[in-house]
């Protein structure tokens, strides 16, 4: 139980706000799932080949002779009906999950911002005007527990917009915007990053996201970015 | 030329117009006598660049600050701009007040931001060579910002820089280790190739003209097995170098540059040049003779297939040694493949070689289609086919479906890059365009991998553990629902590109459902072994296994990433990486089980059981060394060719890449073993495995025509 839980620690960055909890859970029944099915194979596996019989079988294939049949169709069929069935929960689960990243629980004083990925740094545009870019040092500031939506564009090349600790990713593609949210709980500094190949130095788009208390960004958004 | 003239009559035209700003910058060959729309040269003005040392060093980057002096004051609108041209090296954009002129990384000028400004920031990186001088050239612009030429100025400033080494410097440039190794493995692979030939035929030109004019199948699947070779040890060098990059935190062994190139061909060359064509190799020898036909159904096609797959692969990794391979990804997404973002040559002929294999690929398809439906011996139904052919058989319809839409997706990528047909411009969503078609190749590719090692597979483990295989039809008919679903679930690599939601849900559950068949696939594998009696002395037999235990992992790791919730997170990271390398490392040691079982017939000799386990066990070790640190990763950007200490990705690296030397040093190994047995192994002798397919009644190595009369089937033993 503890190699358990220090292995999907490992497995497991760090993660925090709505999007983390959501995600953090599905990664769990997945990864308990996958490990009692890893388990057990294994363990067939290791008996299946530890254990041997006596005598040479007496239908082993002799040079040149026609394929023996083993195995039976309904076994075949009891597996692709377990399969099937035990895929089609996970997918509900699965399901549940996309439709939370993908409808955004706005509020009054939700906004949008807009985010276009450059070689090789991040431009962000508030709605009332405020425009800077990752490259300046300046890292992208929300406010704390509330629902900001990312509109998320290429400036010249495909890129990837993340930020890995809110489970959250956008690809940011030059011909279309895609939009993800975000509601942050925490407040402190997290990293962005680009998730796409998109030049020699994609390693270095880096920038940061601040979360900020509500009326340190008030003060700051309608001071007008200073 | 022509650009330059449409930009003079642009130009012209703004200037009668009156209208003098150029708000976006201005480049190329028209700056040299200045910007025609901002008055004349001036003494007043003195352009300044700092940051520049005296002499630089190779590699290095450097921030460089531009400004001006002089000219009329400063407006806070419409105020400067500048042009700034280096001979060597590469500027790098750090923020949007500046921009590449036409995408050239050696010219960069201001843009509509910094219009407004008198100061820019950028960096340049030195050229990895550093016995070039280096000469900047740069332009100002003093502009006081009435929208008109009158009272605004310029002036142009010459640097030059010298480089470390500029004057009696080593002619050797030691600083590129990435070119040295390359050049190494190519060379040391030539020179025992030669060295081999000369011990085997003591040169004789006969026997290299035999092998260049062959048509016999069992020839030219060995002219399969040295061309994979090679590739694959291409590809496991390129491995090396990016290992020892990531090895420890801001590694400065390569530049971003070159390490794209090692990671885009590293991918490359094993999927397409190495892993997939090796199990053609043994295709092309074993399937005719399995079939009991004497070769295959167009020998003078085969052998075009072979020379054309040695064509593409040096074609393609020709760039190395023509200013730079393709470094966009082996996915070669767009538009960063485009010319304006890629000028070098490297994608180009990236795509080139991609159109040889192509064809290479179409041709065998062909062949074994015809081969496998109407060669087979008399009395061979297609039900009684060996499981390896079946594989084959799977294998090549899957190439028939999928390899066309490659080839129209490189033809297209390739005519916006020499004709500018703009099918992949982003203004069309041609970023999409190019997924969509790119991924319905390359999903069903991973079958195209992945199924003939599961077809040695399935030839291996009855042979060893002397029972038939557990469920022949099952897995065939499971063979015939992956192919199927394997075209319809490409969408699965595009989940967070912004396709229909619905459509996203329908690709989950399709991808889940491949789990089925291949699910049923392993059952029957591992029930194989029931009431059995394995012989576990067998190297085959040992190395078909670790590949069954290491393909769980991938199988598992699979169908999280098959989620698309989890997709959103796991995207882009070293999970993903982590992931397909254990899928193929599986069917590599598969293979390398394929090629234990079968060197006896090929060569007529053993190979050596001692270094075989040796083989076994560093194998083995070697990739769960460096694929399980990888996969905790889940939040590293793969492809990023430096990271910071704070991250804290520095041991699950550092440990990964001993992983992956351990395994480059079990392939030497091998090769010494693989080499060595071909005069010096034990005698084999025709069946050493008591195999029961047709392989294995005929001679080691077989006749030309295989068999001294065309078998029927089933065999009627001689003997009694």
């Amino acid at each position: 139980m503890i190699t358990f839980f220090a292995i999907i620690k490992w497995f497991q960055s760090p993660g925090t706000g709505a999007h983390a909890e959501v995600y953090d859970e599905l990664f769990l029944t997945y990864w308990s799932l996958g490990m009692i099915v890893a388990v057990i194979v294994y363990a067939i596996f290791i008996w299946l080949m530890t254990t041997s019989v006596e005598e040479t079988p007496t239908d082993f294939q002799t040079l040149g002779s026609i394929p023996v049949e083993r195995g039976s169709v309904k076994t075949a069929w009891t597996f692709t009906f377990v399969i099937t069935a035990f895929l089609l929960i996970l997918s509900q689960i699965t399901f549940s999950s996309i439709d939370f990243f993908e409808n955004p629980e706005l509020e009054e004083d939700s906004f949008t911002v807009k985010i276009t990925g450059w070689q090789y740094y991040w431009e962000y545009e508030y709605p009332n005007g405020i425009t800077y870019t990752s490259a300046v040092g300046e890292p992208l500031r929300i406010p704390i527990d509330t629902p900001v939506v990312f509109e998320v564009i290429g400036g010249d090349v495909f890129h990837s917009f993340a930020l890995p600790e809110h489970r959250i990713k956008v690809d940011s593609l030059p011909s279309r915007s895609n939009t993800g949210w975000i509601l942050a709980e925490e407040t402190g500094l997290y990293p962005i990053r680009c998730y796409e190949l998109c030049g020699d130095e994609h390693a270095l788009m880096v920038g940061e996201l601040e979360v900020m208390e509500k009326d340190d960004f008030d003060a700051w958004y309608s001071g007008g970015g200073l | 030329m022509k650009k330059s003239l449409i930009l003079a009559i642009l130009v012209g035209a703004l200037m009668l117009q009156g209208m003098s700003a150029m708000p976006t910058g201005i480049g190329g060959s028209s700056v040299d006598s200045g910007c025609l729309c901002h008055g004349g040269a001036d003494s007043d003005v003195s352009p300044v660049l700092e940051g520049l040392p005296e002499v630089y060093n190779g590699s290095e980057v450097y921030n460089l600050t531009i400004s001006f002096t002089g000219g009329p004051a400063e407006s806070g609108v419409n105020s400067g701009g500048f042009n700034l041209r280096a001979s060597h090296g590469e500027f790098i954009v750090i923020d949007n007040t500046t921009q590449f002129w036409q995408g050239d990384d050696q010219e960069i000028v201001h843009t509509d931001y910094g219009n407004d400004q008198r100061v820019w920031q950028i960096k340049w990186q030195a050229p990895i060579d550093d016995t070039n001088d280096v000469t900047f050239t740069l332009l100002t612009n003093s502009v006081d910002g009435d929208d008109t030429k009158d009272g605004d100025s310029w002036n142009s400033e010459v640097i030059e820089v010298e480089g470390l080494n500029s004057d009696g410097g080593p002619i050797i440039d030691f600083t590129n280790l990435a070119w040295w190794l390359i050049i190494l493995t190519i060379l040391g692979l030539v020179v025992i190739t030669v060295v081999l030939i000369m011990k085997n035929s003591s040169v004789d030109m006969e026997v290299i003209k035999h092998w260049l004019t062959t048509t016999n199948h069992k020839d030219i699947g060995m002219l399969y097995l040295w061309i994979t070779i090679i590739f694959t040890f291409i590809g496991l060098a390129l491995s090396l170098l990016i290992r020892i990059q990531l090895i420890v935190p801001e590694n400065d062994f390569m530049t971003g540059g070159l390490f794209n190139e090692a990671v885009t061909m590293h991918g490359a060359v094993m999927v397409l040049f190495a892993v997939s064509p090796m199990s053609f190799a043994f295709a092309n020898y074993i399937v005719p003779i399995q079939l009991g036909a004497k070769d295959m159904a167009f020998p003078r096609l085969n052998a075009m297939s072979a020379w054309l797959i040695l064509l593409g692969g040096l074609v393609a990794a020709s760039g190395f040694f023509l200013g730079g391979a393709a470094d966009v990804g082996w996915t070669f997404y767009s538009p960063l493949t485009s010319m304006t973002y890629s000028p070098g040559l490297g994608v180009s002929l990236a795509g080139a070689g991609l159109i040889l294999l192509i064809l290479s690929v179409t041709f065998s398809t062909i062949n074994f289609l015809v081969t496998i439906l109407r060669w087979r011996c008399p009395g061979m139904g297609i039900m009684q086919m060996p499981m390896y052919s079946w594989n084959i058989l799977f294998t090549v319809i899957l190439m028939l479906a999928v390899f066309p839409a490659l080839l129209s997706a490189v033809l297209m990528l390739v005519g916006d890059r020499l004709f500018g047909t703009m099918f992949f411009d982003p203004s069309i969503d041609g970023t999409t365009w190019w997924l969509h078609i790119f991924w319905f190749f390359g999903h069903p590719e991973v079958y195209v991998v992945l199924l003939p090692g599961l077809g040695m597979a399935m030839e291996v483990i009855p042979t060893f553990v002397k029972r038939p295989l557990y469920g022949r039809k099952i897995i065939i008919w499971s063979l015939v629902v992956a192919s199927v679903i394997s075209v319809l679930v490409w969408a699965h690599h595009m989940f967070i590109t912004g396709i229909n939601p619905t459509f996203r849900k329908l690709e989950t559950i399709g991808t889940e459902l491949v789990s089925v068949p291949f699910g049923l696939i392993y059952l029957s594998l591992l029930a194989t072994f029931y009431k059995a009696k394995p012989d576990w002395s067998k190297l085959p037999l040992v190395f078909v296994a670790g590949a069954i235990g290491i393909f769980l992992v991938g199988g598992i790791t699979g169908v999280y990433l098959s989620s698309v919730a989890m997709d959103v997170n796991l995207r882009g990271s070293y999970y993903i990486v982590a992931h397909f390398h254990y899928t193929l490392g599986a069917v590599a040691v598969m293979t390398l089980g394929g090629i234990y079982y079968w060197y006896p017939k090929m060569f007529g000799k053993m190979l050596n059981e001692k270094l075989g386990w040796w083989h076994f066990w560093l194998t083995f070790f070697g990739i769960n060394l460096t694929w399980i640190p990888l996969f905790g990763l889940t939040d590293m950007p793969r492809r990023i060719y430096l990271y910071q200490e704070s991250a804290g990705w520095e041991v699950s690296h550092f440990i990964a890449s001993i992983g992956g030397f351990v395994v480059f040093a079990a392939q030497l190994i091998f090769l010494y073993n693989f080499w060595h047995s071909i005069k010096h192994g034990e005698d084999a002798g025709d069946n050493p495995w008591d195999g029961s397919t047709l392989e294995w009644a005929t001679t080691s190595p077989p006749p030309p025509n295989n068999f001294e009369v065309i078998p029927t089937f089933p065999l009627t033993l001689e003997e009694e």
